[in-house]
């Protein structure tokens, strides 16, 4: 059983940037009626991060935004942007732009005045060239160049997802805002579109928080991530962090999948938690911060955490394959197992000489590093 | 029965309407106006261009009717326009319906009654008397264009409003956020996003009005005193009272056509204004 | 009005009430606002609303449409009528004669009762629109019992095509608190009295054979005059005197009442009925005349019930009946038999009965005053200088 010092690599994720932040949000509480819609919201963004708020629907990572874009005014708390208070100023008055879900472009414009509609409301006017001018950068870089004189609602969902975007980076704001840009494109689309979209990012170097249900759009696009959970964030860090030192349950299942078995901590030495499960097995795994013996918990072990065996190993546990999913590069497995019940189990094909894949109902032998398993509070 | 069939099928009461309602009358009012009044009135078969040059006898008629209508529209739309925007925009949707039932209510009373109520608030006893109380003395306002435009503006109100309503609550509000988000601030919103929107609704509660308020008698009569002399107060005379047929459909025709023309006129107009958008539809 | 001029809303309701009681002026308004079609399409269309007819004793039909003028009968007659002879009367209520005679002009009217004035009869009977009488069929009919003044117009060229109904005539009403101590007795004041202290608060009819007729008297001409050089100077006079005018329209009582017109041309029935309720309110006959009008009875060609109408016409007849109509609606008769049932202070009213002198320098209308295209054209012209 070796050590693994999880709280150094927390430390590197979780540390303040010493950078001073761009936008925070703290102590914010808002309350809708009787809803709890953010509640003791604590976070920083630094400058030229690409931040995800992560979450199911009604988790409040809607209202976190529209907070930073001025649409909601917190309850109580402070919002800050560029170290100001910016409570009471007005959406119009915040140097922050936000891409709508639905892209809310003016169906009364064409493509370049759309993109040119915030360049249009400055004080002092700019002139009509340099509005051409930054109009024309955005299309260029939004690959859209010659669309100029187009009708929005002539365009493809993702055509009118880049004129959003440039309409909101031709301003330069401090904080791009994207209220689940890509959920209304198809899944090829989307894919396309968050390439773009961390190209972008990373072209014009400007801060970028997006909010999505979507656990995989989250992963690959952030720099950091904030899971929420009604109302409140219960995990932020880097995607891989998250993934592989969740804090709780409820963080493991939304990022990413896992197996969890249910048990009764039996005792916790060395950050390393004994798990006694109902069958009677004892099961070990990294000890979530806080733990101690008699605690409820539950073990978390990844499906490609887990290995499959023809011959019993020491410590393996015997098992059936239940089921078999061929995804290319992966085979997914269903192993039945007596006293745990049903694993996934994620097996790459490398390394796993065809012959040697397993078939519908061969009994097989399963472990995994206790190393790579986690005990976590069941929340 | 095929396609074509029960296309047809469908079609014909439309049609059967269109011809009833509308192509009928028309022609027998085409066909009339070079007609010559009977002895005893009524209409005389003819053909004689006599009844338009005579036109000019209705000048005023039809100068009262081309000021009236356009003044009475505009100020329709001038008031209307505040009232559907608080409506669609700013009331909490649980009272709209309210208040929306509010807005019509008046159409549950005859026009008839409610004109009898502004003569009564128009009256010396009225508002004049109620003005003379804060010193303001002499004023007349029933049986004046100015009653007649108070009695236009409250009987189409309702007719104006609806239409900018729908065009206003219809409005994707995160439009609104979107150019907040911009910079904008409310009143360039409105100017900007708001307003150009909604003119699909407002042109179609101008048109409804406009095209009303041309052949409007009834309000004029009762509110103008007859010193307001409308078209339709004109062919009312012609065809119930003098009954000279001939020269009722002659100014009649004058009228559809001023009509026609306008209204062509002011849609191209909307249509430039919208240049070659699909979701506008005027009628 | 309360002293302080604030409107009280019992005020208002009260206000509004006595506008729709007192409104409808006999011949004018009904027409222009063409109500008086729809109460007819709506009779039709609901028979719901008809009373159910009760023991039907006669043959002679369901119903009788009675195309008449608003306020001019006793509805209780009508009820007891229906009870007599199981049909129904459905009445249609009209703006003028020039309605009426347009409607039948047109065709397929409906009616079986009308009540024509007595200058449009030798109209409907040129324009073969009216049906001669048969005497028989009318036994109620006491033809030596009517004075012939107002019930000569009935009968053309020796056929008697209608019986006289009500008779009456167009004066002025004057509220005499305003005049300053100086009474208006003839249309020359009426129209010199408008430019000066009745300035802003004159009515005249909207209608071409009083509003013109009366301009007429002014200079002392025919009331039924259509002679150009006449009509000329009536229509100088007119257009002179409208900036002067309140209002055209024949629908008066409610300004009157509120005081907001002080002085306005006026049919004997809307007289009796101003003075009544408001005694400052005078009824005048210009001295230099103007019109005496008698309304008939008559039955117009097609009628799709004509034993009805003639059922109709005749209980119409019977004094008993008429009597209680003068009672109802306050114009006068000129049936002997009916007068003999009527209270002396009917009979002694002068509004109703104006003295003899008054009463000889009025005319009747005549029917090419009706018919002329060049008095109907004049009124338009004023009302739209």
């Amino acid at each position: 059983m070796t050590h693994i010092p999880i709280d150094l690599q927390y430390a590197t994720s979780e540390q303040p940037d010493a950078r001073p932040p761009i936008a925070a949000l703290r102590n914010v509480f808002k309350v809708f009626g009787d809803v709890v819609a953010a509640d003791q919201l604590n976070l920083s963004i630094a400058p030229g991060e690409f931040l995800s708020f992560l979450g199911p629907s009604g988790c409040g990572k809607t209202t976190a935004l529209r907070m930073l874009a001025g649409f909601e005014a917190p309850t109580s708390g402070e919002v800050l942007i560029d170290g100001q208070v910016v409570n009471t100023i007005e959406p119009y008055g915040r140097p922050v732009n936000m891409v709508f879900q639905s892209y809310a472009l003016f169906p009364h414009m064409n493509v370049a005045d759309n993109i040119g509609y915030g360049l249009r409301q400055r004080r002092p006017r700019l002139a009509r060239a340099e509005i051409a001018r930054k109009v024309g950068r955005a299309l260029e870089i939004v690959r859209l160049t010659g669309f100029e004189k187009r009708r929005v609602w002539e365009m493809s969902g993702g055509q009118q997802q880049r004129v959003a975007l440039a309409r909101a980076i031709v301003n330069e704001p401090k904080l791009l805002l994207l209220d689940e840009p890509l959920a209304a494109l198809d899944r090829k689309l989307r894919k396309e579109m968050q390439i773009e979209l961390q190209d972008l990012q990373r072209q014009i170097g400007i801060t970028f928080v997006l909010v999505t249900h979507d656990q995989e759009e989250a992963l690959s696009l952030s720099d950091r991530i904030c899971v929420m959970r009604e109302g409140r964030i219960i995990q932020t860090g880097d995607p891989q962090n998250l993934y592989d030192h969740p804090k709780s349950r409820y963080v493991a299942d939304f990022v990413g999948t896992s197996n969890f078995i249910d048990g009764r901590v039996e005792h916790v030495a060395d950050g390393v938690a004994t798990l006694a499960t109902p069958s009677g097995l004892r099961l070990q795994g990294a000890a979530n911060a806080g733990l101690k013996a008699g605690d409820e918990a539950c073990l978390s072990v990844r499906p490609e955490q887990i290995h499959m065996h023809r011959d019993a190993a020491p410590g393996s546990l015997p098992g059936t394959v239940h089921n078999r999913i061929f995804l290319g590069e992966h085979t997914e497995y269903l192993v039945q197992q007596p006293a745990l019940g049903s694993l996934n189990v994620l097996a790459p094909r490398q390394g796993q000489p065809d012959d040697l894949s397993f078939q519908t109902g061969e009994p097989v032998h399963i472990n995994w590093n206790p190393a790579r398993a986690l005990v976590l509070s069941p929340d | 029965m095929t396609r074509r069939e029960r296309n047809w099928l469908l079609v014909t009461p439309a049609a059967a309407w269109f011809v009833v309602m509308l192509v009928l009358p028309l022609s027998v009012i085409f066909v009339f106006s070079f007609g010559e009044r009977g002895p005893a009135g009524g209409y005389v078969p003819a053909f004689t261009f006599e009844q338009y040059a005579n036109l000019p006898a209705r000048f005023t008629a039809f100068k009262n009717t081309m000021i009236l209508a356009p003044l009475g529209t505009i100020a329709a739309m001038l008031i209307a326009y505040p009232l559907a925007y608080q409506l669609a925009v700013r009331t909490d949707p649980k009272w709209k319906i309210i208040l929306l039932v509010l807005v019509i209510v008046p159409f549950w009373t005859s026009i008839l009654i409610r004109s009898y109520a502004w003569i009564f608030i128009l009256g010396g006893s009225g508002l004049p008397a109620l003005l003379e109380m804060v010193g303001i003395e002499g004023v007349r306002l029933i049986y004046t264009p100015f009653a007649v435009l108070i009695g236009i503006v409250y009987g189409y109100l309702p007719l104006m409003v609806f239409p900018i309503y729908v065009s206003l609550d219809r409005l994707d509000k995160r439009l609104l956020e979107a150019s907040a988000d911009l910079g904008a601030r409310p009143f360039s919103t409105f100017l900007q996003v708001t307003l150009p929107l909604s003119i699909p609704g407002v042109a179609t509660g101008c048109m409804l009005v406009f095209i009303l308020l041309m052949g409007e008698f009834l309000i004029p009569a009762l509110l103008g005193g007859g010193k307001v002399f409308f078209v339709g107060n004109a062919l009312v005379d012609l065809f119930l009272q003098s009954r000279n047929w001939a020269f009722g459909s002659a100014v009649a025709f004058t009228l559809i056509v001023i009509m026609l023309v306008t209204v062509t006129v002011y849609m191209r107009l909307i249509a430039r204004l919208h240049s070659g958008r699909q979701d506008i539809s005027i009628m | 009005m309360t002293d302080t001029g604030y409107i009280s809303k019992w005020k208002f309701m009260e206000e509004l009430r006595r506008y729709r009681k007192g409104s409808v002026s006999r011949r004018h308004f009904l027409g222009v606002t063409g109500l008086g079609a729809a109460t007819a399409v709506l009779g039709t269309a609901m028979p719901a609303l008809r009373p159910r007819a009760a023991l039907a004793s006669s043959d002679i039909g369901d119903r009788v449409v009675l195309a008449t003028w608003p306020n001019y009968h006793d509805t209780a007659n009508f009820d007891m009528f229906t009870d007599a002879t199981g049909a129904f009367v459905q009445v249609n209520v009209f703006g003028s004669n020039e309605e009426m005679l347009a409607k039948l002009q047109a065709g397929g009217s409906g009616w079986d009762v009308f009540v024509p004035t007595n200058y449009t009869i030798t109209t409907y009977v040129s324009e073969d629109l009216i049906e001669p009488l048969d005497v028989s069929k009318l036994p109620n009919y006491d033809a030596d019992a009517f004075d012939p003044r107002f019930s000569d117009a009935g009968t053309v060229d020796g056929t008697l095509y209608a019986v006289p109904k009500n008779w009456g005539t167009t004066g002025f009403a004057v509220n005499t608190s305003h005049d300053g101590g100086t009474s208006l007795t003839s249309w020359k004041d009426f129209f010199d009295r408008t430019k000066d202290d009745f300035s802003g608060r004159t009515m005249v009819h909207d209608y071409q054979l009083t509003t013109i007729g009366n301009a007429l008297k002014y200079f002392g001409y025919s009331f039924n005059s259509v002679e150009e050089s006449e009509l000329a100077d009536a229509e100088r006079l007119l257009i002179e005197v409208k900036p002067h005018l309140f209002a055209i329209s024949s629908d008066y009582q409610p300004a009157m009442r509120s005081g907001d017109a002080w002085l306005t041309m006026c049919w004997t029935g809307d007289g009796k009925q101003l003075n009544a309720d408001m005694p400052e309110i005078a009824f005048v006959l210009g001295r230099e005349g103007g019109e005496v009008w008698s309304d008939y009875y008559a039955i117009p060609k097609g009628a799709p019930h004509r034993d009805a109408a003639y059922a109709l016409i005749n209980y119409m007849l019977d004094p008993q009946v008429n009597a209680r109509e003068v009672v109802a609606h306050g114009y006068p008769v000129a049936d002997a038999n009916t007068n003999a049932l009527l209270p002396e202070a009917i009979l002694n009213d002068p509004i109703l009965y104006p003295a003899q002198d008054l009463l000889d320098a009025l005319e009747f209308g005549a029917a090419a005053t009706l018919t002329d295209p060049n008095r109907a054209e004049l009124l338009a012209r004023f009302k739209s200088a």
